[in-house]
């Protein structure tokens, strides 16, 4: 390889490693966040968030945008495959599992009927209607994000949340008519 | 209370359930810094250049060593090492003179040869996995405690799952014990659960056919067209955990993995539950630190058991020495 060839290497790799930094730097903690919600261990959430960055630096490429909800896509693939492997049931319900155990830690306020009614009222969610919630208010996405996330339409992503928000602010006691937030 | 408040009450009380135990401002820590340099090396680091000796002194004499392997007759995969402690010694392999595409041939005849059947969702897997603690193994044990899945699922979304303590391997290769290292009794439940219709949600709600094209079977999996034999090796799993394939489909799987680049014939082999196979090893650039060992029936062709086993040094099992298997899956039932 000539000395040319080379330094340019030497600079697309630099270039790779630079814009992975940037994305590490930016994206690591909400990752890992992400998967702390959805598996009952730190350990196996380092270990997945770990994997999630590990496929990033195989398929960066800089000249192509690699953004959040990508991250949180091969973060929830990595997450099904651990639920899979382990012969437990989808992420999704062990969110409640996991959801209880938060309960039970923040036990001993005056919102704990709140928020007991509030799990009960996940718990009757449909699981794509529950995952839509919580990524809303967990991770604050918006509902273009989710659609990207979850492959739907935009208009899919309102409508679930919006039914999905009644059921939660009945489980709540608030009245039904004061409970629809608009569907947009 | 009007509609906003209602909103901001359910929207604080859902964010005060969030599980997550990292705060959301935490500054990137000296650990979390170590994971980005070790899945991208440090800044200005030359990691590329530095291995280039290695590579090409492992290059010149692999194939002299080989040869001298073919002549002895005799290929033992990283035989005894001192990674062992950390997960069960890898499979003994001999060399059977064969190429990997006759070899695949051989396994594709057998599993063309067996009787009409059906695919059937209900499966039992055994299998063990190493579990990293703080990104640290284990401490090397003498024997692994391997776990049993038991399957059984309707198309409605009906399940029943069972997970039962399965006996202990011996890291040296010499059998198994029923002294576990959890203290369960072997046959005990860990978890059993039932899923209700539509609350079991499988991985695959059906198995790829031979007429799909090998793009499309990819693309069950989440694959693109350019992924290699890892790649696919690395997902079987999934699709036999929750199925039990007919030989039909078990040869459609197989053709698939053939046909994909970094799929190799290692030999003839003996795997974990006593059953003579043919091991195949499946790589990707997805994981270069990281090999896939699939065992064929030397009897029916069929899928006996998937492993994976540490190359160098893997950036998921820091810690764990080269040649370590990590992952041990095996189908203990024919059809």
């Amino acid at each position: 390889m000539t000395r040319e060839a080379t330094e340019a290497l030497t600079k697309t790799r630099e270039v790779r490693r630079s814009a992975f930094n940037e994305l590490y730097e930016a994206h690591y903690v909400t990752v890992l966040r992400f998967v702390e919600r959805r598996v009952d261990t730190r350990d196996v959430a380092q270990e997945i968030a770990a994997e999630v960055f590990t496929v990033l630096w195989k398929k960066l490429d800089p000249t192509v945008p690699f953004d959040l909800p990508w991250l949180y896509k091969v973060a929830r693939n990595h997450i099904a495959n651990h639920y899979r492997r382990l012969g437990r049931r989808a992420a999704a319900e062990q969110q409640l599992r996991i959801l209880g155990y938060r309960a039970e830690a923040i036990a001993g306020s005056v919102d704990d009927d709140l928020r007991q009614r509030v799990i009960d009222g996940l718990t009757r969610l449909p699981a794509r209607q529950r995952e839509i919630v919580l990524l809303t208010y967990w991770e604050g996405l918006s509902a273009a994000e989710v659609g990207v996330l979850l492959d739907m339409r935009d208009a899919a992503v309102w409508a679930a949340l919006s039914r999905a928000r009644v059921a939660l602010r009945a489980a709540l006691g608030t009245p039904a008519r004061m409970a629809e937030g608009g569907t947009r | 209370m009007n509609s906003d408040d209602a909103q901001d009450e359910l929207g604080r009380l859902l964010r005060s359930l969030d599980p997550a135990h990292t705060p959301v401002d935490t500054a990137l820590t000296a650990q979390m810094l170590a994971i980005r340099d070790r899945i991208a090396g440090p800044a200005g680091s030359s990691s590329a250049t530095s291995r280039t000796r290695p590579k090409l002194l492992a290059s010149t004499l692999l194939p002299l060593v080989v040869v001298l392997l073919v002549v002895m007759g005799l290929i033992v995969l990283p035989s005894p090492s001192p990674a062992s402690a950390y997960g069960p010694r890898p499979l003994a392999v001999t060399l059977n003179g064969r190429d990997a595409q006759r070899s695949a041939n051989e396994v594709l005849s057998m599993l063309r040869q067996q009787p009409a059947s059906q695919d059937v969702r209900r499966q039992r897997t055994a299998w063990w996995a190493i579990e990293m603690r703080d990104g640290r193994p284990p401490a090397p044990t003498p024997a692994v405690d391997t776990n049993i899945s038991e399957i059984d699922w309707r198309e409605d979304g009906r399940a029943h799952l069972v997970v039962i303590a399965g006996e202990a391997m011996f890291v040296d290769g010499s059998g198994t014990t029923t002294a576990r290292s959890d203290g369960r009794p072997v046959g005990g439940v860990i978890s059993d659960e039932t899923f209700d219709a539509g609350e079991y949600q499988p991985s695959l709600t059906a198995l790829p056919r031979a007429s799909d094209s090998l793009e499309a079977m990819l693309s069950m999996w989440g694959l693109t067209p350019h992924s290699t034999a890892g790649d696919f090796a690395s997902v079987i799993p999934s699709a036999l955990l929750e199925w039990n394939p007919s030989s039909t489909s078990q040869a459609v799987l197989f053709d698939a993995l053939r046909q994909l680049e970094g799929f190799t014939v290692l030999g003839d082999t003996v795997d974990r539950l006593g059953r003579r196979g043919v091991a195949f090893e499946a790589t990707t650039p997805e994981y270069p630190t990281r090999r896939f060992l699939v065992i064929m029936s030397a009897q029916t062709g069929r899928f006996l058991s998937i492993e994976q086993m540490t190359v160098g040094e893997d950036p998921h099992y820091v810690g764990v020495p080269d040649g370590t298997v990590v992952d041990y899956t095996a189908w203990p039932d024919e059809q």
